[in-house]
């Protein structure tokens, strides 16, 4: 889902990101660190911390992802539809030291599927063509689709030593569909993007 | 013929069971019959009647545009369509005098705002903008106002109280998105700076190093403000209140129960985090206010919200919950410092603001806001508002569990 925006032309792109996970794995700290990491101009909404802007450029075309957190509390588990409806991606959060924390993701893991993997990979592919159909611009499509990867993978990838300042926080992705391919054209499309070493 | 199997019928009645016998005998059937209920379509109905809703009453926008010069030449200049304003509103201006009735408000309508040579909307012309809109729309001698002023009458001439259905729900609402759209493409004419429909413009507020705030501009929701006048909003709102009917009764028994309970033990029941009230604790030594501490801290969160029926437009209740939010957070900031206020620990701390803030029909304005909330503002932090707002009420009425009873007992 693309919206159009922005004063002056251009076209920008809106994403919406969901975080999912069990309450306190320190999926807001995450968020929070890697946003302020990972870019200079953090952006500060009112709703801040629990709701997350970032704009970022990609071959010069301006992308906003919005972060969306949700309550992981075991009686809000219910409500993960209502906020990962319409996302384009979710990242699913676990404590590395809490072993129940990741046998909870499989509870968030087959539901997301059910629901929302099919759509998100419709969603790869739709907004690919749609891209090509607007922009005949192959390495802006490769790079996004890249980038949504490496914003959820980076976690797993970061280095151990910068785990304490993580919360020792891991997060598994089911952004972009998994896949070693899609990895690949993430490093190899987007390095610029990469996380910042601790 | 002879076995399970499952008989459709061309209406959508579904027949499951055992068949046994031939087709020329009758068969002979034992099972479960699942009738269909299609809503009957309001289109169905009055088929021969039906009027595409894009055309509906425009002959009083055709008017409106007439006098702004824009229905000879396609496409006026913008320099052309303040002429004719000009013009126009100088004519109103006569019959008024020959009438001789008092012609408030147009003084100065027929000036431009903004000069013409201004092509980069930002905060302050947006500003400059909305109050010339504000006065014309208020005006009925301005053709802005008289548009408002026809629509208005032939909406609430159409879905009058006495008759509303939620079969005509539907139709009011596509009615008024048209209405809507056809309206801005109106005010684009007169404002050609405003985003084309379709586009969001980020704007920023204040320009601080530190601190810089967007807000997300639709020329959808801009027009939406004025259009929603309070005949029409009574008329929209009195769908929606009958439409969830059911589910906000359900809402309301549920928030009776739980609103028995004092605060410490409402919220422990919640889950709210403890830090939240843990401080009123030591300072109040008296049972009664140590028992009220939560609700007074949270106050001013609970006022907020409670804004949110008081007004009209949906970015306008949204933003209400914003601001109970962003209150939420400051005394999450004052009272906790450490952590950051996630959605793990604001959500249950809202959800205690939405259960005392005690709306009676939140069903009916979720559901108004997300008819006619723009989708493109859906993305951004209105639509997190208003997704936070539908999941507390969905938690509130699905939740399994009481408030313990002991509690009650505590506090008698």
């Amino acid at each position: 889902m693309s919206g159009p925006g922005g004063v002056g032309g251009g076209r920008s792109y809106n994403f919406k990101i969901v975080l999912l996970g069990e309450g306190c794995v320190g999926k807001t700290s995450l968020v929070l660190r890697y946003v302020e990491d990972k870019f200079n101009d953090r952006h500060i909404t009112t709703l801040q911390a629990s709701f997350l802007t970032k704009r970022v450029n990609l071959s010069g075309k301006r992308v906003n992802l919005a972060i969306w957190d949700t309550a992981g509390q075991e009686r809000f588990h219910a409500l993960g539809p209502i906020y990962y409806r319409e996302s384009h991606g979710a990242i699913l959060v676990y404590d590395i030291t809490d072993e129940d924390s990741f046998q909870k993701i499989e509870l968030w893991v087959p539901e997301k599927q059910r629901r929302f993997r099919r759509k998100l990979s419709q969603f790869l592919i739709g907004q690919k063509t749609e891209l090509e159909c607007l922009h005949q611009d192959e390495m802006f499509i490769l790079k996004l689709t890249g980038f949504l990867f490496v914003l959820a993978n980076s976690f797993i990838h970061c280095p151990p030593g910068s785990l304490n300042q993580v919360h020792r926080t891991a997060a598994v992705t089911e952004l972009g569909g998994g896949g070693a391919a899609l990895a690949a054209l993430a490093r190899d499309g987007s390095h610029s993007s990469r996380q910042t070493r601790v | 013929m002879n076995g399970p199997g499952v008989l459709r019928f061309s209406h959508g009645d579904v027949l499951e069971g055992n068949f046994l016998g031939q087709w020329t005998d009758g068969v002979k059937v034992s099972g479960v019959l699942r009738p269909h209920h299609t809503p009957p379509s309001l289109h169905r109905c009055v088929k021969k009647y039906w009027q595409q809703t894009d055309n509906k009453w425009r002959s009083a926008f055709d008017h409106c545009r007439q006098q702004l010069g824009m229905t000879k030449i396609k496409d006026p200049s913008q320099h052309k369509v303040w002429e004719c304003l000009g013009s126009a509103l100088q004519a109103e201006r006569e019959a008024v005098q020959y009438f001789q009735r008092p012609c408030d408000g147009l003084d100065g309508l027929e000036i431009p705002p903004i000069a013409h040579s201004d092509n980069c909307l930002n905060w302050e012309n947006y500003c400059t903008i909305k109050n010339y809109l504000h006065k014309a729309f208020a005006c009925p001698l301005h053709p802005l106002g008289r548009l408002v002023g026809c629509l208005e009458d032939a909406f609430t001439d159409s879905y009058q109280e006495e008759v509303s259905h939620k079969l005509l729900l539907n139709a009011a609402v596509e009615e008024l998105k048209s209405f809507n759209q056809r309206l801005y493409q109106i005010v684009l004419a007169l404002f050609p700076i405003l985003p084309e429909e379709g586009d969001l413009v980020d704007l920023q507020v204040n320009h601080t190093n530190t601190n810089t705030q967007t807000q997300s501009i639709s020329g959808y929701s801009l027009v939406q403000r004025w259009l929603l006048t309070p005949q029409i909003y009574s008329l929209v709102h009195h769908f929606y209140l009958i439409n969830n009917q059911e589910r906000d009764q359900q809402y309301q028994s549920r928030l009776y129960n739980w609103n028995q309970h004092a605060d410490l033990p409402l919220m422990s029941f919640l889950e709210v985090n403890t830090n939240f009230w843990a401080s009123d604790i030591s300072s109040i030594s008296d049972r009664g206010s140590f028992y009220e501490g939560g609700k007074s801290a949270f106050k001013e969160a609970i006022q907020a919200l409670q804004q949110i029926p008081t007004h009209f437009a949906p970015t306008k209740k949204l933003h209400s919950a914003v601001t109970c939010w962003s209150l939420v957070r400051e005394l999450f900031s004052q009272k906790i410092k450490k952590g950051s206020a996630g959605a793990d620990e604001m959500f249950p701390a809202f959800l205690f603001v939405v259960v005392r803030a005690n709306i009676s029909h939140l069903g009916a304005e979720i559901n108004l806001i997300e008819d006619l909330l723009d989708p493109l503002l859906s993305n951004g932090s209105l639509g997190y508002m208003l997704v936070s707002l539908k999941a507390c009420y969905e938690q509130i009425l699905t939740e399994k569990r009481e408030p313990a009873r002991r509690n009650i007992n505590m506090l008698i």
